[in-house]
């Protein structure tokens, strides 16, 4: 897919300032928002290559009632229908008589800008053909390479998403993309049982591919360990968490319970905490969409604002909540950019970006050499959020017993943590100093909803957290 | 002339390649509702999608790529061909054949009154209706319980197939999704219970009995203990059984080992004729069918992706490995027929009645709602947070909430009993009750 030409962009912008024109007709606030994903994947394993590619094209027009938002969406983008469609949400909002309208705030000096994703190795310049070698060439140095590796699955996936959105006072336009690779060796374990083990590595192009020999090795050296590992006893362990699990942590039962929405319903616990001490000082949690180039990334979100980063959680205490447009002026607070849908037929909601812990002062050496007996969280495979109840489940644990301040190498396949989560952030005892937020993965709101995110953080230490 | 018709002309009249031309045309009708059952917002939407497979024969191997397309301008159209065209000489296949003109089965998976309310576009006023009725029968429960929030989905879907071999096929389907939140509350303290209904017909969705267990189960939320670790018999009931044999957002390792694809790549444990699980059976004998002609089930389906017609097929008989799930390439490589899609899962019934599957001189927990259940689909283990479950002793049961039921289902199914009376959900066809001897709830104390 090739990036728009500014004569392109400003065609849009303007055909789209008319359709809010039309819908706005009447005093309303509206806006329209066009999108345009592409997807190419590339999946090879031991029997096959294969590739396909997805599209996501469409316009949505949505207007506000000053009680409720009318929303219109389409995947023919026919002009005609589409100001045919925008007249009819003016007339039908015409009709309803509200009391006592909300107003949504506007910007007093018109915002027009494009934004752009900046890669080292830009995929759009990059022929399929040259991706498939690459990821040959990959797939070669895993497959086959010990004798408990069965088949290995190497998939490339690439994205380009365009999005215009107009109101009245913004004619907002961003091009983003983004490259994954996944390698997952499937094993066999002695007594037959079939296990799989996985590394995903996001970059905003094709420098996905350029993975050093060391981390290829690692990925082998894992696999065999997966094959070997065993399932844990269940109980109360202190643990070391990387990155990758404290971002989950972050993400799954800290964010989701932070969404304007759910904190407007009445349905998150957070907020008996707003203002108030729930970890130590050195624990805090950011979602940030602003950071560059990683999967959660994006310039605005679905309703025009832009991105910028919100603090969670800062110094141990619970600050703001992350808004989409609704939540923020039903519950005054402030707008953040996270007012994000899964597509033009699909309604916005308040999801996260970037989430992630903020680093702190201690090295990965020195938190690791103070536990005696525990274990050392590589991965999960994903987690569910309980907003209500607090309550946390991650599952698809890899851990590695730590044993006198040194990890072992004895392994523990389809860990689950769970516990109550205010009890697993006050347990937090130290903060690694390097952030890493390295998450390629899609986030559902439920089992619904799926929007591309990333989480990470530092490393972190936590005692008594329940393992099972 | 729109952009299927357009493909097809194109790809009529290229030379060398076979093709598959898939359509979607999908209408939405969905109604948002909030804190109070304030109306956030009202969505109707279309989509229509065309997505197109070339398959070219590049020396012994077979290219394919799938592609969609937006624009019905027949110049773009040859590009995208063109382009798949060359993609094909890249990606190797076995070579299989493209299936060939097959008989139609007819399922009933469209509600009449749904397909009805889109074409003569009162669908908004209809899904406003049954709100209504839904935010009234709340009103008997104030005293304990209250509708949070609730989201109504609905869809219709018409989908087309056609390939370059003369196999056609259409059909059209709805949906209709529910998603309420349900909070209890008693001095000052409150509880949620979040239940998510799939349907084809709207109103198969019975309110009043709806409302009523929805509260009763937010009450028990509210009243739930934290469960300290538990070793012994584990029921599932409602809708944790559902999901535990059709998850939501993964496939049950029972059934994933059942694709061929999987044992075309050398990563399906099964063999067939042989046990499926880890030990020898000692319980009830495990017996798993796919049956995709379930009238009104939304697992229900007409044809698979490749348009071969559904049919009921037995996937493990008596605890023991029988068909594969195949779709026709992966049947090719096996050298048997290929299946069409999979569909609801239905389960053998066992002999023991429900209150013989609670019997026990012990305490048991039965576990009724899991946060997600999501195993891992290759090795069978999972760990899944309780939202409800119950300790059942001497015919007293006591709400619980937390915790994670964890294990391997290889391992389970060597002991395990189901009861005799039977539940139709989203999905799931099967007993009513599924008990687990020597099974594990991680506690949280």
């Amino acid at each position: 897919m090739n990036k728009l030409k500014n004569t392109e962009i400003k065609k849009y912008k303007l055909f789209f300032k008319k359709l809010v024109d039309e819908m706005s007709q009447y005093g309303h606030y509206s806006q329209v928002l066009f999108l345009h994903k592409i997807k190419n994947v590339i999946q090879k394993d031991d029997k096959e290559t294969d590739s396909y590619q997805l599209e996501d094209f469409g316009v949505k027009l949505r207007l506000f009632t000053g009680e409720h938002f009318l929303e219109y969406g389409t995947s023919l983008f026919d002009q005609k229908l589409l100001k045919k469609e925008a007249a009819k949400l003016a007339k039908r909002a015409n009709k309803i008589k509200v009391k006592n309208p909300l107003k949504i705030p506007k910007e007093d000096k018109f915002l027009d800008k494009n934004f752009s994703t900046k890669s080292i190795r830009d995929p759009r310049r990059l022929s399929l053909k040259s991706k498939i070698k690459l990821l040959e060439d990959i797939h070669g140095k895993v497959s086959g390479k010990s004798k408990t590796i069965i088949n290995t699955r190497a998939v490339y996936s690439e994205y380009f998403e365009t999005k215009i959105f107009v109101s009245e006072d913004r004619a907002l336009y961003q091009d983003i993309s983004g490259c994954r690779l996944i390698v997952m060796p499937i094993v066999q374990t002695q007594l037959g049982e079939i296990r799989y083990h996985f590394e995903g590595f996001f970059e905003p192009g094709c420098e996905v591919f350029d993975l050093k020999p060391k981390q290829i090795k690692d990925i082998v050296h894992k696999a065999n360990k997966v094959a070997e590992a065993t399932k844990i006893k269940s109980g109360k362990y202190t643990v070391i968490m990387s990155p990758e699990v404290a971002g989950l942590l972050a993400h799954e039962s800290f964010g989701h319970g932070f969404e304007a929405d759910t904190l407007f319903k009445g349905r998150a616990k957070a907020e008996e905490y707003l203002g108030k001490e729930i970890a130590s000082e050195q624990v805090s949690i950011l979602d940030n969409p602003s950071l560059e180039g990683r999967n959660g990334s994006y310039f605005f979100d679905d309703e025009g604002q832009l991105a910028n980063e919100t603090y969670l959680i800062k110094n141990g205490i619970v600050k703001s909540p992350i808004t989409d447009m609704y939540s923020a002026i039903r519950l005054n607070k402030e707008r953040t950019a996270n007012g994000r849908l899964e597509s033009f037929d699909h309604k916005p909601y308040s999801r996260m970006s970037n989430t992630y812990f903020a680093p702190g002062n201690e090295k990965k050496e020195s938190m690791l050499s103070s536990v005696r007996d525990g274990f050392y969280l590589h991965y999960s495979s994903g987690g569910m959020e309980d907003p209500k109840g607090w309550g946390v489940q991650i599952q698809g644990v890899l851990a590695e017993r730590i044993f006198n301040g040194k990890l072992t190498g004895e392994f523990f396949y389809e860990v689950g943590i769970t516990g109550f989560l205010p009890e697993i952030l006050i347990n937090i005892q130290g903060v690694g100093k390097k952030l890493e937020v390295k998450g390629a993965g899609s986030c559902g709101k439920g089992h619904k909803e799926w929007v591309r995110v990333s989480e990470g953080g530092p490393h972190l230490k936590v005692k008594n957290l329940d393992l099972a | 002339m729109g952009i299927r018709e357009n493909a097809l002309s194109v790809l009529k009249k290229t030379k060398g390649i076979d093709f598959k031309v898939i359509e979607k045309e999908v209408n939405r009708a969905n109604l948002y509702y909030t804190k109070d059952q304030q109306l956030e917002s009202s969505l109707q939407a279309n989509r229509k999608i065309v997505e197109v497979t070339i398959y070219k024969k590049c020396g012994d191997k077979l290219g394919k790529h799938t592609f969609p397309l937006v624009t019905d301008v027949k110049k773009d159209i040859n590009e995208k061909i063109k382009d798949a065209i060359s993609m094909c000489s890249l990606t190797k296949h076995k070579t299989f054949e493209i299936p060939k003109k097959v008989s139609k089965v007819k399922v009933k998976i469209a509600d009449p009154d749904i397909v009805a309310a889109f074409k003569k576009n009162n669908i908004e006023d209809k899904l406003k209706r049954f709100a209504l009725r839904l935010i009234n029968e709340f009103e008997s429960y104030k005293n304990e319980a209250k509708l949070n929030s609730f989201e109504v989905f609905t869809s219709h879907i018409n989908t087309k197939i056609e390939n370059s071999c003369g196999l056609k096929q259409s059909s059209e389907e709805t949906g209709a999704y529910i998603e309420l939140v349900v909070t209890a509350f008693i001095n000052g303290r409150e509880n949620e219970f979040y239940p998510r209904v799939n349907l084809r017909r709207l109103n198969e969705f019975k309110i009043k009995e709806a409302v009523q267990e929805y509260c009763r189960t937010a009450k028990d939320v509210l009243i739930s203990y934290r469960p300290n670790k538990f070793k012994g018999s584990v029921i599932l009931t409602g809708e944790a059984i559902r999901e535990f044999f059709a998850p939501e957002l993964s496939l049950n390792p029972l059934v994933m080992h059942c694709f061929s694809k999987l044992k075309y790549k050398d990563m399906s444990r099964y063999t067939k004729g042989e046990y499926v699980t880890n030990k020898p059976i000692i319980g009830d004998k495990l017996t798993i069918i796919s049956n995709p002609l379930v009238d009104y089930n939304t697992g229900s389906r007409e044809f698979d992706g490749d348009g071969i017609p559904a049919k009921k097929l037995t996937l493990i008989d008596e605890g023991r490995f029988k068909n594969y799930i195949a779709e026709k390439q992966y049947a090719d490589y096996l050298d048997q027929e290929p299946s069409g899609p999979l569909g609801v899962i239905e389960i053998k019934p066992g002999m023991r009645s429900m209150s013989q599957v609670y019997s026990s001189k012990k305490q048991v927990y039965e576990i009724v709602s899991f946060s997600s259940f999501v195993p891992n689909e290759l090795s069978g283990d999972f760990a899944a947070e309780i939202r409800l479950g119950y300790m059942v002793e001497r015919g007293r049961k006591i709400p619980f909430k937390g915790g994670m039921f964890t294990g391997n289902v290889f391992d389970l199914f060597s002991n395990a009993f189901f009861s005799r009376e039977m539940i139709k959900l989203a999905g799931y066809c099967g007993p009513k009750s599924l008990r687990f001897e020597n099974a594990t709830v991680a506690g949280m104390g």
